[in-house]
C-alpha cells in the first residue's frame, strides 16, 4: 500500500512540475508589459 | 513537551538544504555584481552616513538594516556581503522551520524547512527586495520558541535576525513574540512586559528615529489601497494570502504561479498542513503560534476587506500605517504550515522506515520547489547580478575628490528606476546608497495611479522648485545642493540640462550625468540630536552583550521536542 501510495506521489510531483515547466516556459514568452518609468510597481 | 539538548549536527541536514534551495533560488544572482530589485539595493563600498543611522529626516526604514550591511563591508566586498545575507535568510529559515517540528525523523524536519524556505511569500518578498524583512522571517521559527520558554536571553538571540532586519521584521516578530507569551504558561500579564523589553530594546535605533523626527509619522490614506494584498491565485486575495502569497505587486509574483491546477495542489499541501497542525501539534508554543497565525492572517486582509475602518485607523493614529502592506504578517502563518506539513509527513511516514516511506518524504521535502518552480535560477533571471556603470564610477570619485561640502540631488525627480544597465528591471534610486553625501530625491512612491507623496521633509521642500519650469543650478546651491546626478535619461532631458545652465558638467556618459554646482550655501537639517542616537544604539549592544551569556550554539540546539 505504502509503495502504491510513494509510486502515486511521485507521479503526481513529476506531472505538477511538467506542467509548471510548461507555465513557465508560457509567461516566459508573454508580450512584456510597458512599464512606467519610475513606477514602483503595479496592482 | 519540554525542550532538550538536541545536538548541533542534526541541524546541519536543514542547513545544507537551505544552502541547496538558496543556490537555486539566487542563481544568476550570485555571480559578481549587485542584485537591484525594487527595495534591495547595495553598492560597493558602502560608507556609514547620516543616513545610515536615520539622522536626516527620512523614515527610518533601512535602520539598522544599512549599518549592518555597511560595517560587514568593512571587512568583505559589498557584493559579497549581499550574497552572504540571501544565502542566509535560506539557510536561516529551512535550518529554524526544521528546528520547530516535534519530530525525531529527519525527512518530516527537512519537509517543513524546504516549505518554509520555499513559498510564495519568500518568492515575492524576495523579488520585492525585501530581504531585511526576510531575515526576519527565517528566524521566527526560533522567535516561537524562545517566547514560549519566557527566556529573556534567548529571545534576543533569536531575535537578533529581525534587529538587524528593523522594522517590519520587529513588527512582524512581535507580533509572535506576545501572541506566543500570551498563550503561553501562567502569570500572562508579567510574562508580557518580560517579553517586551527585549522587542522594546532591540527595536530602539528605528523607533527613536522614526518616532522623534521633527516632520512626525506620515500617514497617508491612499497606500493603504496601493498595499492592499491582492489575489494572485484564483482563490482571490483571502485565499492567496492563506496560500501565503497575495502581496500587493503584480509584479513580483513568480512566472507560473497561481495557475488553477498547481495553485489547486498547493491549497490542498496548506490546508492538509492545517489540518495536521490543528490534531497534532500539542507543543508549549502551539495555541501561541496559531493566535499569531490568525492575528497575523487577520492584518494581512485588513487592507483588502476593511479598507475603509484601516483608512479611518491610520486617520486617528498614523501609526496604524504599519498595517498598509499587510501581507508581511502572513509570516507567523507560514511557521504554521510549514510545521503542519512537517507533522503530516511524520505521521505518513511507518515507524520502521522502509524505500517507500523515504521516497514519500523525499517527495514532500521537494514538493515545494516543484510547485513553485518560477522561484528557481534567480526567479527566471529576475535577480541578476549587475556592475554599477563607468559613469557612475567616475561620478563617485569626482565627488568623493571635492572638498567643498554639499548634498547630491538626483534628477528625474522620483523615487524608482528601471535602469537600462540592470535589465530595465526595477529597483530604488541606487544614488543614495552609492554616494557618501547626504542625497537628496524624491520619496514620492508611484503605485499605477496612485502616488503616496514625500515624505523626507528636504524632498518636500525642493518639490516645487524642481518641478517649476525655471532655472535650477542657483536656487539649489541656496538650497545646500553642490551636485545634481541625472541617473535616467527620458523625454525631458535636453529642459532638464538647459534649466542646469551655468553648472559645471564633470561626468557625461549614457548612464549618468554630473554636474557640480558653484556658491552652495551650508544647509543643516533638523533631526533626532546625534546623541541620542548614541544611547540607543549602545542599549542594543549591551543588551545583545547580555544575551551572549547564553551562546548561540544553545539556542539552536535547545530545541522543543
Amino acid at each position: 500500500m505504502r509503495i502504491a501510495v510513494a509510486a502515486l506521489t511521485g507521479i503526481l510531483l513529476a506531472v505538477l512540475l511538467s506542467v509548471g515547466v510548461v507555465q513557465l516556459s508560457a509567461a516566459s514568452q508573454e508580450d512584456p508589459v510597458i512599464k512606467p518609468l519610475y513606477n514602483y510597481g503595479t496592482r | 513537551m519540554s525542550g532538550r539538548a538536541r545536538p548541533a549536527r542534526e541541524h546541519a541536514p536543514a542547513a545544507a538544504t537551505g544552502l541547496l534551495l538558496g543556490l537555486l533560488a539566487l542563481g544568476p544572482g550570485l555571480a559578481p555584481g549587485f542584485v537591484l530589485s525594487y527595495d534591495m539595493v547595495f553598492a560597493p563600498d558602502p560608507a556609514f552616513t547620516r543616513m545610515t543611522f536615520g539622522l536626516t529626516g527620512t523614515l527610518p526604514r533601512h535602520v539598522p538594516s544599512d549599518a549592518f550591511v555597511t560595517a560587514l563591508a568593512t571587512v568583505l566586498p559589498a557584493a559579497l556581503v549581499q550574497k552572504l545575507v540571501l544565502l542566509a535568510i535560506f539557510v536561516l529559515a529551512c535550518t529554524a522551520a526544521a528546528s520547530l517540528v516535534p519530530s525525531r525523523r529527519l525527512l518530516p524536519r527537512l519537509a517543513a524547512g524546504a516549505c518554509y524556505a520555499w513559498n510564495p511569500f519568500v518568492a515575492e518578498r524576495l523579488l520585492l527586495g525585501h530581504w531585511a524583512l526576510l531575515l526576519g522571517y527565517a528566524a521566527l521559527p526560533w522567535v516561537v520558541a524562545a517566547a514560549a520558554r519566557r527566556d529573556s536571553r534567548r529571545l534576543i538571540l533569536a531575535l537578533l535576525p529581525a534587529a538587524v532586519g528593523g522594522f517590519a521584521a520587529m513588527t512582524v516578530s512581535a507580533l509572535a513574540v506576545l501572541a506566543v507569551t500570551a498563550a503561553s504558561g501562567p502569570e500572562r500579564g508579567r510574562a508580557l512586559l518580560r517579553a517586551a523589553g527585549p522587542l522594546l530594546v532591540l527595536s530602539l535605533p528605528w523607533l527613536v528615529t522614526g518616532v522623534l523626527r521633527p516632520a512626525g509619522m506620515p500617514g497617508d490614506t491612499a497606500a493603504v489601497g496601493a498595499f492592499a494584498a491582492r489575489a494572485d491565485t484564483p482563490f482571490g486575495a483571502l485565499g492567496s494570502l492563506l496560500l501565503l502569497g497575495g502581496a500587493w505587486n503584480r509584479e513580483t509574483v513568480p512566472a507560473g504561479y497561481g495557475a488553477p491546477l498547481t495553485a489547486a495542489v498547493w491549497l490542498l499541501v496548506v490546508l492538509g498542513a492545517l489540518a495536521a497542525y490543528t490534531r497534532w501539534c500539542r507543543t508549549e508554543w502551539a495555541g501561541g503560534l496559531a493566535l499569531a497565525a490568525a492575528a497575523g492572517f487577520g492584518c494581512a486582509a485588513a487592507g483588502a476587506v476593511a479598507a475603509g475602518p484601516l483608512r479611518a485607523a491610520i486617520g486617528l493614529w498614523p501609526g496604524f500605517a504599519v498595517l498598509r502592506d499587510g501581507q508581511q504578517y502572513a509570516a507567523p502563518l507560514a511557521v504554521v504550515v510549514a510545521v503542519g506539513l512537517g507533522l503530516a509527513v511524520d505521521r505518513l511516514l511507518a515507524p520502521r522506515p522502509d524505500a517507500a516511506g523515504a521516497a514519500l518524504g523525499i517527495f514532500a521535502v521537494l514538493a515545494p520547489v516543484v510547485l513553485l518552480p518560477g522561484l528557481a535560477w534567480g526567479a527566471g533571471g529576475r535577480l541578476r547580478a549587475v556592475d554599477y556603470p563607468g559613469d557612475w564610477v567616475r561620478a563617485r570619485a569626482a565627488v568623493a575628490a571635492d572638498p567643498v561640502r554639499g548634498d547630491i540631488l538626483v534628477l528625474p525627480w522620483a523615487t524608482h528606476r528601471s535602469y537600462p544597465w540592470n535589465g530595465g528591471r526595477r529597483s530604488l534610486d541606487a544614488a543614495p546608497r552609492y554616494f557618501d553625501r547626504r542625497v537628496v530625491i524624491s520619496d514620492a512612491v508611484a503605485v499605477g495611479g496612485t502616488v503616496i507623496p514625500a515624505e523626507d521633509p528636504r524632498a518636500r521642500r525642493l518639490d516645487p522648485l524642481i518641478r517649476s519650469d525655471g532655472p535650477l543650478a542657483v536656487p539649489l546651491a541656496r538650497e545646500g545642493v553642490r551636485y545634481v546626478f541625472i541617473d535616467a535619461r527620458d523625454q525631458a532631458f535636453d529642459r532638464l540640462r538647459q534649466r542646469l545652465d551655468g553648472a559645471e558638467k564633470l561626468v557625461d556618459g549614457p548612464t549618468a550625468t554630473l554636474y557640480r554646482l558653484n556658491g552652495t550655501f551650508s544647509v543643516e537639517e533638523g533631526g533626532v540630536p546625534g546623541w541620542l542616537v548614541v544611547i540607543t544604539w549602545f542599549a542594543v549592544i549591551a543588551a545583545i552583550v547580555w544575551s551572549f551569556r547564553r551562546s548561540i550554539v544553545t539556542l539552536i540546539t535547545l530545541t522543543p521536542r
